[in-house]
């Protein structure tokens, strides 16, 4: 039988009434049925007010129906008397209202699926939620674990990302690299280079697209305001190339302003062209003040061209009145070098490079450069320091421990769930439910949990952001960095998604393995715990329990490393201490006292000890534990003189400092005297060793009396006498092992780049502005800065420690107790599988006794197990710590030894309630209960 | 023996819904099974069957198709949606509860409930 085209139903959207009224007129002359009939449809149509496709969706229906009647063999008046009335037909249409626009059959196919699909998740949903609600300690204790867990990382992520990932601001920084020269025998890791060194690399283009040469270099600007020290660099030619961002206004150095006497220019940095010059548009060209002399403003960089990381200003370098060739002969080894290695170069290869050609200087120039190498250090280690690089990873590992530790707890506390939904999933699936619908409630159950826990753990990362920030920031090279962001949402997001998939597949498999009829027959019996499940949950609290030893050994040495330095000795009184850095313009100001640089900070450091309160003072390059000022690894030799050239050349670090240096800090002398007035620039020159660097140089005899020769020029050019032996201070960190410290006098060794340190009877902090005046009254043009008292600097330099151990600790103690409730789990469910037996055993003449023991050497097996699990990754974790550790070794076998029984021994105590119920058990009952 | 109307508008759709659970059907096969399965007690009118039938689809228990049948005769068919299934289940707990109570009382003999 022919039909016509385009029934409604196929037709999606509302056709146009005639084509509709149209098609209806040919399919009523197409019917075979008869007149009557049509009129009876026709009639019906007319009254139910149906228009248009709805109306020639219903009747084409109502047509099929008739002729598949009469098919059947029926009579037309048969069929009409089953319709009955028509004017009734037609209400009862109307009311059902075909044409509905809402009807989900208009939404076409896909609609259709997709609203199955919605009634079918908000029917899982409904019933997840109910099965939450009915169990409220799961949904809270699960909840809160995956809080914690994903909260935890997603903080420590977002640190981590801070410092590691964000923390160069440069065009593809990952080409950025370092070259350093190296002398593994003298313990130099990232020895300043030489002048010919940087011309001999550079050439190297096949690896090196371009190079900067550049010297650390501090410039008091003066004029207009307040006089302010501000941190620079002098740098070569084509500098800023390497760093590659143009800058934001004029230009950076022209190849004749390198020249000697080619102009004093100058490059701001943007900050403090706004901070300083209110971002005036007009700077180009403009003269400022820079130690005392004119240098004319030529650009100003954004922060992606701003290296060193700290510097403010830069100067284009010119050799002056020294000529390049006479560096060349001194080979003075005072620069550091920035470079761009070529896309695809390679670090091995640029290591190579640098090396050998290092090497070859070596092997020309013995008696400069006997046992250097170089090598090059990626910018980001170097800016970060392979310490704390090392020591975030190791936070970030310690930090998925707990997630993984959390995911365990949760997933047993999930397997109870799915155990003791069994029976009622057991039923479901008997009635004929597929599998994967039986589980799905579960499944939407687990992913509830874990989005609430991940939202919760995300939130409390955002609170807890505040915190760790402010716990960190001394410690870390980017505190900007850390703050909330896309990344740190995303990385959160993406972590719960993934917990989320673990845990939604968790009770999936768990139920394929479920064995229909028998969990039927002794599910409702026993509440479903059966040996599977006690063997699964068994394995996840070992999992736990050897993930918590891990952690636990990391953190014991690394709270005893800390401890340890905390409690260290440096040897120095820093109590009542004020410390500020007063530096000189390189040409001494025009006042009385100034007749030599010597002689300002002498000034200085009298007229601060004349305060009221003031103890002592005295003026210092380097001041203890800031790794900042130091004169490190400067070549000297033993003996009186140049012939002694050739020796074994030793190194040191060089620390110049006024009277009274030793008294102020409290540094005892263990042999000889300290600086006296008499130490004058004609007389014979002196110095003082640190105690065991004096043992090592003179292991035999007596160190006063010995005479010491620096090779390089910075210091002396003549021989130095001993006069004097000081207990050795720790200069860049409390844990810093290299004590080698030669320290001459002021008098003998003009710098102007000192610190000044005041010994006050009470609190220093207060006496910050008295300090300033002091110095002002001598010359106002000075700028004091960094302005700290001792006590915080030495707490400073141990933040980082302080930090890592803090935080290290705290995941240790989450992930033992997340592990001490997981054992606990697995022997309290234990007790109750084993009820009956315990109770036979009872009624058979067992001690109460006898059955707690039972139960707490379930837990003791558990606790041995993990132990020994965590064993060989926790010796492999500590091996990586050994570099971050002070004064412990990484396979402190004390610490080993302790940290396992105490891991068992928790385990045993988790096991104490239950066993107390397992030992009360009444045999009667306990029979009875199956 | 026809049920009442009170009844039979609680008893329909799930009659109607029931069978749609097994599989799809067009409407005259609906009106044949419901009578000849059901001994003639669900029997329905047609002018009952068509608008209980578009109301169900307007509520979304069911969803129809315009399909070409083995006999090459085109037809709309009829069959069950999720939200019809989810439906089905609830009422066929409630009328199994009814039966039951319903026999606890001795309102009803067991195993005469067909009749």
């Amino acid at each position: 039988m022919s039909r016509i085209r385009g029934r409604a139903g196929e037709d999606s959207g509302v056709g146009s009434l005639d084509s509709a009224s149209e098609r209806e007129k040919a399919l009523l002359g197409q019917t075979s049925l008869p007149a009557e009939v049509r009129g009876y449809l026709r009639a019906v149509m007319d009254e139910s007010g149906l228009k248009g496709e709805a109306r020639l969706d219903v009747l084409s229906e109502l047509v099929t129906h008739f002729e598949d009647g009469l098919a059947a063999g029926r009579t037309a008046e048969n069929l009409l008397d089953e319709f009955g009335d028509g004017k009734t037909l037609a209400g009862l249409i109307r009311r059902s209202r075909p044409d509905d626009p809402w009807t989900p059959r208009r939404l076409g196919r896909v609609g259709i699926r997709l609203a199955d699909l919605a009634v079918g998740i908000s029917q899982d949903l409904r019933h997840a939620m109910r099965g939450l609600r009915r169990n409220p300690a799961y949904t809270m204790v699960a909840t809160l674990t995956l809080a914690l867990g994903i909260g935890a990382n997603t903080a420590v992520f977002s640190v981590v990302n801070g410092v590691l990932l964000r923390a160069l601001p440069y065009p593809e920084a990952d080409q950025l690299v370092v070259p350093v020269l190296t002398n593994p025998a003298e313990n130099v890791q990232q020895g300043p280079v030489g002048y010919a060194d940087y011309l001999r690399w550079k050439e190297e283009t096949a690896v090196f697209k371009r190079m900067g040469l550049y010297v650390g270099w501090n410039l008091n600007l003066t004029g207009e305001e307040h006089p302010e020290r501000v941190r620079g660099a002098v740098v070569s030619n084509r500098f800023f190339e390497v760093l590659g961002a143009p800058p934001i206004l004029g230009r950076t150095f022209a190849p004749e302003e390198h020249e000697p006497g080619g102009g004093r220019a100058t490059v701001l940095s943007q900050g403090l062209w706004e901070r300083r010059f209110g971002g005036d548009p007009d700077i180009l060209g403009r003269s400022i003040l820079l130690d005392g002399e004119a240098y004319e403003v030529v650009g100003v960089v954004p922060p992606e061209a701003r290296w060193p990381r700290e510097a403010e200003i830069w100067i284009p370098l010119t050799f002056g009145s020294v000529t390049p060739d006479w560096v060349l002969e001194m080979d003075a080894r005072a620069y550091s070098v920035i470079a761009r290695m070529q896309p695809g170069a390679g670090l091995p290869r640029a290591k190579a490079v640098v090396d050998q050609l290092a090497r070859r200087a070596a092997a020309d120039r013995p008696d400069l450069r006997a046992g250097f190498g170089a090598t090059v250090i990626p910018l980001r280690t170097h800016v970060i320091g392979e310490n704390t690089q090392r020591a975030l990873l190791l936070l970030m590992a310690s930090v998925a421990f707990v997630l993984l530790i959390a995911c365990a707890n949760v997933a047993n506390l999930t397997l109870e769930r799915s155990l003791s939904a069994q029976r009622e999933i057991s039923i479901r699936a008997a009635i004929g439910a597929g599998r994967i619908r039986s589980v799905r409630p579960l499944a939407w159950e687990c992913l509830i949990v874990t989005l609430m826990g991940g939202g919760l753990g995300i939130l409390s990362s955002v609170w807890s952001m505040e915190a760790l920030t402010a716990l960190a920031p001394a410690a870390l090279p980017n505190p900007d960095g850390t703050e909330v962001n896309l990344g740190l949402l995303s990385f959160g997001v993406g972590l719960t998604l993934l917990t989320a998939l673990a845990f939604t597949l968790a009770p999936t498999v768990t139920v394929r393995n479920l064995d229909l009829r028998r969990s039927l027959s002794d599910a409702g019996a026993r509440g479903g715990k059966g040996a599977g499940g006690i063997r699964a949950r068994s394995t996840l609290s070992v999992i736990q329990l050897a993930l918590s030893a891990v952690l636990l050994f990391g953190a014991t040495l690394t709270v005893k490393s800390t401890i340890g330095l905390l409690r260290s000795d440096p040897g120095i009184r820093g109590e009542g201490v004020l410390t500020m850095k007063v530096f000189l313009p390189h040409h001494a100001p025009d006042s009385p006292e100034a007749k030599s640089t010597a002689a300002l900070y002498r000034a200085f450091a009298e007229r601060l000890e004349a305060l009221p309160a003031a103890l002592s003072a005295a003026a210092v390059s380097a001041l203890p534990l800031s790794a900042d000022g130091l004169f490190d690894k400067l070549p000297f030799v033993l003996g009186g003189g140049p012939e002694a050239v050739g020796d074994d050349t030793h190194f040191a670090n060089w620390n110049i400092v006024g009277l009274g240096f030793f008294r102020t800090l409290g540094i005892s002398l263990s042999s000889g005297r300290a600086f006296t007035r008499d130490d004058l620039p004609t007389s014979p020159r002196v110095a003082i060793l640190s105690e065991s660097f004096a043992r090592e140089l003179f292991p035999d005899r007596n160190p006063l009396g010995e005479q010491i020769f620096p090779t390089s020029g910075v210091v002396a050019d003549d021989p130095l006498e001993v006069v004097g032996v000081a207990a050795d201070i720790p200069y860049m960190s409390l844990s810093d092992s290299d004590r080698n410290v030669v320290y001459v006098p002021q008098t003998q060794s003009a710098w102007r780049e000192m610190a000044m340190v005041v010994r006050f009877a009470g609190d220093p902090s207060a006496r910050v502005d008295e300090v300033k005046e002091a110095i002002w009254s001598i010359d106002p043009s000075v700028p004091v800065t960094e302005i700290r008292t001792m006590e915080r600097i030495a707490a400073e330099s141990s933040a980082a420690s302080r930090f890592a151990s803090t935080l290290v600790a705290m995941f240790a103690a989450l992930a033992l107790a997340l592990a001490v409730v997981g054992v606990y789990g697995v022997t309290n469910v234990s007790l109750r599988h084993r009820y009956r037996e315990l109770g036979v055993r009872r009624a058979l003449g067992a001690d109460g006794r006898d059955l707690g023991r039972l139960l707490l050497l379930q837990g003791a097996k558990l606790g041995l197990l993990g132990v020994v699990a965590g064993l060989p990754a926790g010796l492999l974790l500590t091996r990586l710590l050994s570099g971050l550790l002070y004064d412990v070794g990484p396979n402190d076998p004390v610490i080993f030894v302790t940290v396992s029984l105490s891991l068992a021994l928790i385990a045993v105590a988790a096991g104490v309630l239950p066993a107390r119920k397992a030992s009360k058990v009444d045999p009667l009952e306990a029979l009875k209960a199956d | 023996m026809r049920v009442e109307r009170e009844l039979m508008r609680g008893a329909g759709p799930v009659a109607v819904l029931g069978l749609l659970e097994q599989r799809e059907m067009y409407g005259y096969e609906l009106v044949e099974s419901l009578a000849r399965q059901t001994g003639g007690v669900l029997a329905m009118g047609q002018s009952t069957l068509y608008p209980l039938l578009y109301n169900l689809e307007r509520k979304g228990l069911i969803r129809s198709t315009w399909r070409v049948a083995e006999s090459g005769r085109r037809r709309k068919y009829y069959g069950l949606t999720q939200r019809g299934k989810v439906w089905l289940q609830g009422q066929q707990e409630q009328w199994e509860s009814l039966l039951e109570a319903m026999t606890n009382l001795g309102v009803i003999a067991t195993g005469s409930a067909g009749k």
